[in-house]
């Protein structure tokens, strides 16, 4: 019974501290800002914030597609996107994108998680 | 045409490497396949579908028989261990088996109306998901016994949901955070346990396996409608499929339970090729590898069905042979080292894989099931990890 007891304990502070480490490391993998010009193949995966205007954007199902351009153009996506997403990704008007660098269909896009105003 | 079929057959063999060996995906083999490949050959379109369907139904042989679960199997190590122990270890992987044949037949008869549906129902499908997943959560926790249960439920729902937020909806890039979170969470903890307590593997009763027929349909017919649900609905995997509808249709016994997760594996597998077929879009690895490696016309099915067939009865075979030998096999050697190296293993599989971020995670997530193992509260609360990352993710949040 102690023993079981114990295991208790001491698999709950494993899997809070492990947490609570985890969280932590986290921020060390959060978003940078970049230029969209410094944008490559080399950085798939990694989360980052562009800033531009948007050339064009439409809706296919569910998911929202644009251009974005800051003198350099990229593709972007957000799936399901909310009507917020939808009020600011228009055309000309100037956003914030943070999300991960993909490569879709031999092209390098980003998949927008979050979107702002610059 | 001899080509092809020798294709198919090394699909096959394939199929069975991957699904045997924990830790090795299907995914991996089809992003390796596509590295290689040249756009338009379609031979290797064959040699991923055999694969993937074989795949589907050997990879419950290492998840029931050795508790050590991929991503899309680890819903069926607790059954599964429960039957073994019960020495009924053959039959949790033939149910698991007979589960992805008749799905798969099922899934293929299915395939023109499922094609005409799709298109319309994602919409008012998708509405309902997250609350859905809100009521079951809180049904999970309010379902335990005892006060104290409830409230050592809330605390492993609270800490899953937190590590899988993290871990999916988090700044990481693992290639598959599912793998250390899955492992961790329902299969270590049972080697576990079984290291501690010094088990033994329960004498398994004869190996000739008599269906039920009322258990075979009815799982097999649960499985096609949630996988059918999977491979429609983005970020909705198998395991929370078998979840729901375990679930939704209440207590379900725990041999239909086995052959609904294989079902539902196998279904989810074939349709997810008819999804990329008519809207373009890929619900499933393989599904992805083939967009990057060719373009589907209507010519092309009547081979893929040709070769999802040959690979659903090598997939059924190839699950008893395996099994049988690797049942063979464990009852001749000692039981707690072959659970130590199989922890071992999969410890080391997600290091490799994932990376020390890996297994922090892994340790978490072991951690959590451990505690509620030895609270006696359900381990099942521990899905809250994939939970209510979805729910945030239909919130956009």
């Amino acid at each position: 019974m102690l023993r079981e007891e114990l295991v208790a304990r001491l698999a709950l502070s494993l899997a809070v501290l492990g947490i609570v480490v985890l969280f932590i490391v986290s921020y060390s993998y959060e978003a940078h800002s970049l230029k969209i010009s410094e944008i490559s193949e080399e950085i798939k995966g990694e989360r980052v914030i562009v800033c531009g205007r948007i050339d064009s954007s439409y809706l296919a199902t569910n998911v929202l597609i644009f251009t974005i351009n800051d003198g350099a153009k990229i593709k972007g996506v957000v799936f399901n996107p909310g009507r917020e997403e939808y009020s600011l990704i228009r055309k000309n008007s100037f956003v914030e994108i943070e999300g991960k660098i993909e490569i879709y269909e031999n092209e390098l896009e980003i998949v927008a998680e979050r979107v702002g105003k610059c | 045409m001899l080509e092809i079929f020798l294709y198919v057959i090394a699909g096959c063999l394939l199929g069975v490497v991957t699904g045997l060996i924990p830790g090795i995906h299907i995914n991996t083999v089809s992003a390796f396949a596509l590295g290689v490949a040249v756009f338009g050959d379609f031979n290797l379109v064959i040699l991923i579908v055999a694969m993937s369907v074989v795949h589907t139904f050997v990879d419950f042989v290492p998840s029931i028989l050795l508790g050590a679960p991929d991503s899309e199997t680890f819903v069926a190590v607790l059954p599964g261990h429960r039957m073994i122990n019960e020495g009924n270890g053959f039959e949790a992987v033939k149910l698991s088996a007979i589960g992805g044949l008749f799905g798969g037949i099922f899934a293929i008869v299915i395939s023109p109306l499922f094609f005409i549906f799709i298109t319309d129902s994602i919409e008012f499908v998708k509405f309902f998901i997250p609350w859905i997943l809100i009521v079951i959560l809180g049904s999970m926790i309010i379902s335990e016994e005892t006060f104290r249960r409830k409230r050592n439920a809330l605390l492993v729902v609270t800490l899953s949901g937190i590590l899988g937020v993290i871990m999916l909806k988090g700044n990481f890039n693992l290639g598959n955070a599912l793998l250390p979170l899955a492992t961790g969470f329902f299969g270590a903890p049972i080697l576990f346990q079984s290291i501690m307590q010094n088990q033994k593997f329960a004498p398994q009763k004869n190996l000739k396996v008599k269906f039920d027929k009322r258990e075979v349909l009815m799982g097999s017919f649960l499985g096609l409608v949630s996988g059918a649900f999977v491979s429609i609905i983005p970020s909705i995997g198998p395991a929370q499929a078998a979840f729901v509808t375990g679930k939704v249709f209440g207590n379900i016994e725990t041999k239909i339970y086995l052959v609904l997760i294989g079902s539902i594996n196998t279904v989810n597998m074939i349709l997810s090729f008819i999804v990329l077929y008519s809207l373009g879009k890929t619900r499933t690895g393989s599904a992805a590898a083939i967009k990057g490696l060719f373009s589907l016309q209507e010519i092309h099915l009547i081979f893929l069905l040709g070769t999802i067939l040959i690979s659903l009865a090598f997939g059924y075979f190839a699950v008893n042979l395996s099994a049988q030998k690797l049942m063979g096999i464990i009852k001749k050697i000692n039981y707690k080292k072959l659970n130590l190296s199989v922890l071992l293993g999969v410890s080391l599989i997600v290091f490799l894989l994932s990376g020390f971020v890996g297994c922090l995670a892994y340790a978490s997530a072991a951690g959590i099931g451990i505690f509620s193992q030895t609270r006696e509260i359900r381990r099942i609360n521990c899905m809250a990890f994939l939970m209510v990352p979805t729910i945030l993710i239909y919130f956009s949040v």
